[in-house]
């Protein structure tokens, strides 16, 4: 009995090529795997930073927004991806730059299909718009020539403490027509006429003319933004107008008016808990019977502007709760002009979130702790 | 005896045929083999050229996203005149002598956390360096001995690394970038080569 082994050398052939056929997929099979999973969690990082940093630019979009940064913690999804943000708020008082608020925003971002995550930190810095609010209710560069029947309300403790302020300029104060300045007390009482601190032709201690500090750049002083570069600021307003004919629609904020600003009568602008601050440029400003303006007035020529000088006019019963300030020589005729300082208000103006800006803090992004 | 009778085996015309149609059959199997094996290690070699590329651009990516970091950025807000200014301004492109222009990029940040610049040790860059990329050490400038190489010149072959400094305007937004582009071939086939170029915003820039 012979049996067949003809197919024996085929057989281990077979198998040994199939051998080394199955060691080389292993061992590709492995080696690809390795690399899938290094390029995975490569993946899955770069996936994490992008998920943590479109969360911290989404935060921060939104600080702009809001015009603040107080502290909070918050979650969400972003492209079904999760985050998580930290903002830690500190206010720091009496800075070059006003009262301050300093956030840090902490972002966490986590990968999809894994726990990867990656954190990145930003600071924001929420400024006031004014550095420092006036502490006089007239401020003009260049002097002041009154005419007409005006009213300046002191702040009581302008020229220190119990020291009244109600006029500073680098020039001279020229009172013509039947004008004074008063104490609060003496105006709520309607006796600002009869018992003034200044009037014509009697200058009180009230009444800083002349002063050789008068800052040469107002709106330097002012805002901390040069003269030369006011775009900046203009940039910055909740409105830019190129009249004022609709000024009582507009929110309360830094109002900016290019040209003439004709404020029609009785027209009320701003409260004491949401003031504006008006600045016009390059034109004249007139306020009409019964306005008030609850806020700061600014009348501002730019430098390059070639075609002043600006008036500053103000009829019968015109009021300004707050401060007027002009970097120019203001004519006040006509009409009666009450300017009447109001700390409340100019608080407000340093510290409503209306009047206060966030900006990045450079060199304090980082994702690293 | 039946048996014996019915095993005559084959003729040598059948074993000829048989062998030659063997043959054939060997030889493509064979090359297709030999074929997906070369289209194996082409593809593990194009993927490792692909990772190494990716990895040094990511690290130099991240860690340029950093540069002007400093912890004490709260003074800079708060007391800007008491502030210290050592991380201001750090970002330097340049080139060593024998390499092309705008190869080496020096930067700091504070790694430490420490609020001043600890000098060597928080100073940072990459450059190209004789077809390798290199990580600044201890404080050398583009032009100096002694960095370290990231990729290794025997598997790599980094034929161009370029930063390029931009500035760029949207809006009232003004961003300073930087654009990173990286050529590499593989030393054992030049004909596999990846180029990458990717841009940074750097958070932490002075305007």
């Amino acid at each position: 009995m012979q049996t067949s082994n003809r197919g024996f050398t085929t057989l281990t052939l077979t198998i040994l090529l199939l051998a080394v056929v199955i060691v080389i997929t292993i061992f590709t099979a492995r080696f690809k795997l390795q690399e899938q999973r290094i390029l995975r969690n490569y993946h899955d990082s770069r996936e994490a930073l992008l998920v943590a940093e479109s969360a911290l630019e989404q935060r921060i979009a939104q600080a702009a927004v809001m015009n603040n940064a107080n502290s909070s913690t918050s979650s969400g999804t972003l492209a079904a991806r999760e985050y998580e943000l930290t903002v830690n708020s500190e206010r720091f008082n009496g800075t070059p730059r006003g009262d301050v608020d300093l956030a840090s925003v902490l972002a966490r971002g986590k990968a999809a299909q894994s726990d990867t995550h990656r954190e990145v930190t930003s600071s924001l810095v929420v400024l006031p718009v004014i550095r420092a609010y006036p502490d006089t209710p007239l401020a003009v560069k260049g002097g002041i020539n009154v005419s007409g029947n005006f009213q300046v309300v002191a702040n009581p403790n302008g020229g220190g403490d119990g020291v009244p302020l109600s006029i500073w300029t680098d020039g001279v104060v020229d009172v013509n027509g039947s004008g004074s300045t008063c104490g609060q007390q003496e105006f709520s009482n309607g006796q600002c006429s009869s018992r003034p601190l200044s009037e014509r032709g009697e200058h009180g201690i009230d009444i800083l003319d002349q002063d050789p500090n008068f800052p040469e750049d107002l709106l330097d002083y002012l805002f901390g933004i040069p003269g030369s570069e006011w775009q900046q600021l203009r940039d910055q307003a909740a409105a830019q107008l190129s009249n004022c004919s609709d000024l009582q629609n507009q929110p309360s904020g830094l109002l900016w008016v290019s040209g003439n600003c004709d404020v029609s009568s009785n027209t009320i602008l701003g409260s004491a808990e949401a003031p504006v601050i008006l600045i016009v440029q390059d034109g004249d400003l007139k306020m009409n019977g019964g306005a008030e303006v609850n806020g700061l007035v600014l009348s501002y020529t730019t430098p390059e502007d070639t075609a002043g000088p600006y008036e500053l006019t103000m009829n019968g019963g015109a009021l300004v709760n707050g401060a007027v300030l002009a970097n120019h020589p203001a004519n006040l005729a006509n009409g009666t002009l009450t300017v009447r300082f109001d700390g409340e208000v100019l608080a407000n103006i340093t510290n409503n979130d209306a009047f206060r800006r966030v900006s990045r803090v450079g060199g304090s992004w980082h994702d690293f702790r | 005896m039946q048996l014996i009778h019915n095993q005559r085996g084959i003729s040598l015309l059948e074993m000829l045929i048989t062998l030659a149609l063997g043959l054939v059959l060997l030889a493509a199997l064979t090359s297709v083999f030999t074929n997906t094996l070369g289209v194996n290690s082409r593809s593990l070699q194009a993927s490792q050229l692909q990772e190494e590329t990716l990895a040094t651009l990511g690290l130099i990516v991240d860690d340029l996203r950093r540069s002007g970091y400093t912890a004490d950025f709260v003074t800079q807000v708060v007391d800007p005149t008491n502030a210290n200014q050592d991380f201001r301004n750090s970002l330097v492109v340049g080139e060593h002598p024998d390499e092309v222009v705008n190869s080496c990029i020096l930067f700091a940040y504070d790694a430490d956390q420490n609020g001043v610049n600890s000098g060597s040790t928080e100073a940072f860059g990459y450059r190209l360096r004789n077809q390798q990329v290199q990580r600044r050490q201890g404080g050398a400038v583009c032009s100096e001995n002694g960095w370290q190489g990231l990729t290794s010149a025997d598997v790599i072959v980094v034929d161009a690394l370029q930063f390029t400094v931009t500035e760029v305007v949207t809006g009232t937004i003004t961003e300073q970038q930087v654009q990173v582009r990286l050529q590499a071939h593989l030393q054992q086939d030049p004909t596999l080569s990846r180029e990458l170029t990717q841009h940074v915003v750097l958070r932490n820039a002075d305007f």
